[in-house]
């Protein structure tokens, strides 16, 4: 179960796994009215979601070797954006405004990859860019965990994490993280 | 969060960018945005798409964690980066550190964040987390119907709540409220008393969202 805010509204998701296929689920608290409603049914291992625009919620879901996006609360079930060949890694995603970005590793890649998109007024997506990040040579692979956030001025940060050890948590050489940050721009 | 126009930065080193569009399903996916015809024809972000995520660190800045998933929170003009730091470390064993940092300067050392101590530490199921939202970052260490968490930036040794949920319950999350309390998503056998919204109306989901307002149990640092 994750949460997460915006636009007034708390937003409660769960992976519901007791029947096939596995499903995002959707609850949206506050506002005008409480809701409640499901994401594509791909098979979902794991996802991450945030607040979309004020009024929606994103939903980054991973199905096996594939990668959706799905904005959701905004009135339609819109667009699905499917991304494949990617690891069994959970994925991460934050929007601003209309602007989208996620974060997932690549099928074989040392390092995450961070994806920008526009979801349009029209439920469309629309790639801007992407970037694979550095790759920190210092981390076992494969790599196991990653998240990311935004500031207000377009920098994005992504930090992931590599194997440890089983007995990692007692050991003294156990160092595994690494992070960067790129900066989305757009021409003038 | 307003792009920046011109993109200054855009020292990519050689194979650490990739301007092309990623794969994707969409047919519109790589095609020029349909808002297109307002931005000036320029290179200035060295792609021909007219976007590009610009490398600001040239090599990934690496650092001690152990193994739980990061966290990364934000209140618009700084990270906050949420881990577990190996052995050593400035609290003298494994322990849950944050790093802050802002678009450019790199992070200070490992702030330790002693009140999420726990006696249960090292069991896997201590999740040590940020959650931003409504102008406010929470970090917060929760462990099934335990949960504790401080508003930052505030590096101090005591935290700001903490609540327990009732036996059998797990608190699924913690994130800031509108009102300046926060939200507990709790889920079990049944939701917990002031619930203000089931979490999932299907069967084996039931749960809901406790603000903390009234039932918030603070504590000092013991």
């Amino acid at each position: 179960m994750a949460s997460d805010v915006g636009g007034g509204r708390t937003w409660l998701t769960t992976l519901q796994d007791w029947d096939f296929p596995p499903t995002v689920q959707i609850n949206r608290l506050g506002g005008a009215a409480e809701s409640f409603f499901r994401g594509s049914s791909c098979g979902v291992d794991d996802y991450d979601a945030s607040e979309f625009s004020g009024t929606g919620l994103v939903v980054a879901q991973r199905c096996g070797s594939a990668l959706e996006l799905q904005v959701r609360g905004t009135g339609g079930d819109g667009e699905i954006l499917t991304l494949s060949s990617v690891e069994a890694v959970a994925p991460a995603v934050v929007s601003a405004g209309r602007e989208v970005f996620v974060a997932y590793v690549e099928r074989g890649a040392s390092s995450p990859t961070v994806a920008w998109f526009h979801y349009t007024e029209a439920d469309e997506w629309l790639a801007r860019a992407s970037s694979r990040l550095p790759v920190d040579p210092d981390l076992e692979l494969p790599l196991v965990s990653l998240d990311l956030a935004s500031l207000d001025d377009g920098t994005v940060a992504i930090a992931w994490r590599g194997t440890l050890e089983a007995d990692a948590f007692e050991s003294f050489d156990a160092s595994a993280g690494a992070f960067a940050r790129v900066l989305a721009c757009q021409d003038r | 969060m307003s792009l920046l126009s011109g993109c200054a930065l855009t020292h990519a080193g050689p194979g650490s960018t990739d301007d092309a569009p990623p794969p994707t399903s969409s047919a519109d996916a790589g095609e020029p945005p349909t808002d297109a015809a307002t931005i000036e024809p320029s290179t200035a972000c060295g792609s021909a798409s007219g976007y590009a995520l610009s490398p600001i660190d040239r090599v990934a800045v690496h650092f001690d964690s152990g193994d739980r998933p990061l966290s990364l929170g934000t209140t618009g003009h700084t990270f906050f980066l949420a881990h577990l730091h190996g052995n050593p470390s400035p609290c003298d064993g494994p322990c849950f550190g944050m790093r802050v940092f802002d678009a450019r300067a790199l992070p200070g050392p490992v702030q330790p964040v002693y009140w999420s101590y726990h006696p249960e530490l090292g069991s896997r199921d201590v999740a040590f987390e940020m959650a931003s939202g409504f102008d406010r970052t929470l970090v917060v260490t929760r462990l099934g119907n335990w949960a504790r968490w401080q508003a930052q930036p505030a590096p101090r040794f005591e935290f700001d709540g903490e609540y327990y949920a009732d036996a059998g319950e797990v608190i699924g999350s913690v994130v800031p409220a509108a009102n300046g309390n926060v939200h507990l998503a709790i889920h079990g056998p049944a939701a917990a008393d002031g619930a203000v919204g089931g979490a999932a109306g299907d069967r084996g989901l039931s749960g809901g969202a406790v603000d903390t307002g009234d039932r918030q149990r603070h504590s000092q640092w013991v």
